[in-house]
């Protein structure tokens, strides 16, 4: 792995709080195993605000170090973590393998009818009419169908309540390029 | 960089300006599928150009089921045919909605590819454990299809310079949930690899000549010294992959583009500096490439590339080439 401390960007396993961090953030959802927090490294940019993290299989890691150039992404990308607060945010990958545990039932997720899933890609918040089923706090967000549709967190403000997206799959055509 | 690989001067006869008025192109561009194909054939060509591409798309079978993929859209209102040409493909008919906006699209269901672009990477055809290195990979159309084939079991080397297709690249890898991968950005004729890959694909950067059919500009956006310019580029690109692939390991070219001087000279010009590297026979349906163009005779082998025409294979033209370095 990429350890030249001079580097623009490296790409480092992470250190102790940043694990704690995130097991925290899966504890959360009530499922730690759904990274392998041990396989976890951070890629950070000098002076950048979050670091992109990556759960990245021995063989792979092996392939790392074919080439002196620090990767731009590589294995399966876990989300970010802001680099002042080590707040994680988790991604959209995450989300997908998060949703087949709601389909399974074995985690609680924010479920959603068609209407609130065509809000909810858009990157609107959803209101209660349109939420079948809701977990607490940020949680996984599937459609009526089990399709997964991101990450959505129930806010409640004052006497209402509605559901937040974090990360939508409309991102990959806004923003993806 | 050197200077071009191929020395030409095309003098567009008065047939060629005819046809170049008639639809459109420049008339050099003309001359050469008369070249190519005589007259009769190239006026099929131009009217087969004229048509445009259908939209197809790749059912990513990593993730779905392609029949239930093509249930799901058509219960949308989708009408889809198979592509005949490729397992994975299938064209979209009638669209009630842009095929790039669904949820099924979302959720990396598929890729929206064109079909001779699909044909590339069942040529590569990557192995579990193997390291397979996109040299020119953004935005990930063939990439992710080598994944898909491999069941995401290759290590696959990604390689793109622009920052901008890096980002659709990472989004698409990820939308169609693949992780044996490392994304790489830079000039790929620099990696200073530590060790050889067993595969390396080289969609090179082209003319994008073939693809009139989506884009009609390209009738007239580039001249002969943009298209010998280009074809420097993508010979030292090749050149770079062959320092790159093991011994016994394979390269797969391909240009989206019917013009000689970046398809048969490119590979050509590479087999002339590496003898020991050769081509080897395509897999796939195609035309054979041509071993004589106004007057430049290539390396004969070159005739076991293929290439993909409009008019005889319904595609965008598109070239490609099979090769394998010698132990």
């Amino acid at each position: 792995m990429q350890t030249d401390k001079e580097a623009i960007v490296r790409l480092e396993k992470l250190n102790a709080q940043e694990k704690e961090r995130i097991l925290a953030f899966l504890e959360g959802l009530g499922y730690p195993g759904l990274l392998d927090i041990e396989r976890l490294y951070a890629l950070r940019v000098r002076g950048g605000k979050y670091y992109n993290v990556f759960e990245v299989d021995p063989p792979l890691s092996r392939i790392v170090g074919i080439t002196p150039r620090t990767p731009y992404s590589l294995g399966f990308n876990a989300g970010t973590l802001d680099a002042r607060s080590l707040g994680f945010r988790p991604s959209l990958p995450l989300a997908f393998r998060a949703c087949r545990l709601c389909r399974a039932g074995v985690m609680d997720c924010h479920v959603l009818d068609e209407r609130g899933a065509a809000i909810f890609t858009y990157g609107r918040d959803v209101w209660p009419e349109h939420v079948i089923a809701a977990g607490e706090g940020l949680r996984p967000v599937i459609s009526r169908q089990g399709d997964c549709l991101g990450w959505g967190i129930l806010i409640s403000h004052d006497t209402n309540k509605y559901l937040h997206p974090l990360r939508d799959l409309g991102w990959y055509l806004r923003r993806g390029g | 960089m050197g200077g071009p690989i191929i020395s030409l001067k095309i003098r567009p006869s008065r047939e060629a300006r005819r046809l170049a008025e008639r639809y459109g192109y420049l008339a050099y561009m003309v001359e050469r599928y008369i070249e190519l194909l005589g007259v009769e054939e190239t006026k099929e060509l131009l009217e087969a150009n004229e048509e445009p591409l259908p939209e197809t798309i790749r059912c990513n079978d990593y993730i779905i089921d392609c029949r239930e993929l093509a249930h799901r859209l058509e219960a949308k209102g989708f009408e889809l045919k198979p592509l005949h040409l490729a397992p994975h493909g299938l064209v979209v008919a009638r669209q009630p909605i842009s095929i790039g906006a669904t949820l099924e699209y979302l959720q990396g269901f598929y890729y929206i590819q064109d079909p001779a672009s699909m044909l590339v990477a069942y040529e590569i055809e990557p192995r579990p454990r193997e390291t397979v290195l996109d040299m020119a990979a953004a935005p990930g159309g063939k990439a992710t299809q080598i994944l898909q084939l491999s069941r995401d079991q290759v290590f696959l080397v990604a390689v793109d310079i622009s920052r901008r297709r890096m980002r659709s690249l990472r989004s698409n890898i990820n939308r169609m949930r693949f992780r044996n991968y490392i994304l790489i950005r830079g000039d790929s004729r620099k990696l200073n690899l530590h060790r050889t890959v067993d595969k390396v694909l080289l969609d090179a950067p082209s003319s994008g000549e073939g693809i009139i059919r989506k884009d009609p500009t390209r009738k007239r956006s580039r001249s002969l010294e943009d298209i010998l310019s280009l074809s420097a580029l993508q010979a030292d690109m090749l050149s770079a992959a062959v320092n790159y692939v093991k011994e016994g390991g394979v390269i797969v070219y391909s240009a989206c583009t019917l013009a000689p001087e970046e398809g048969e000279a490119v590979i050509s010009y590479v087999l002339e500096r590496h003898p020991d590297v050769e081509v080897v026979p395509l897999s796939i349906p195609h035309s054979p490439g041509v071993d004589e163009y106004f007057g430049v005779k290539f390396n004969g082998s070159v005739r076991k590339c293929g290439r993909l025409y409009p008019h005889i294979h319904g595609t965008e033209g598109f070239f490609i080439c099979k090769l394998i370095k010698r132990p």
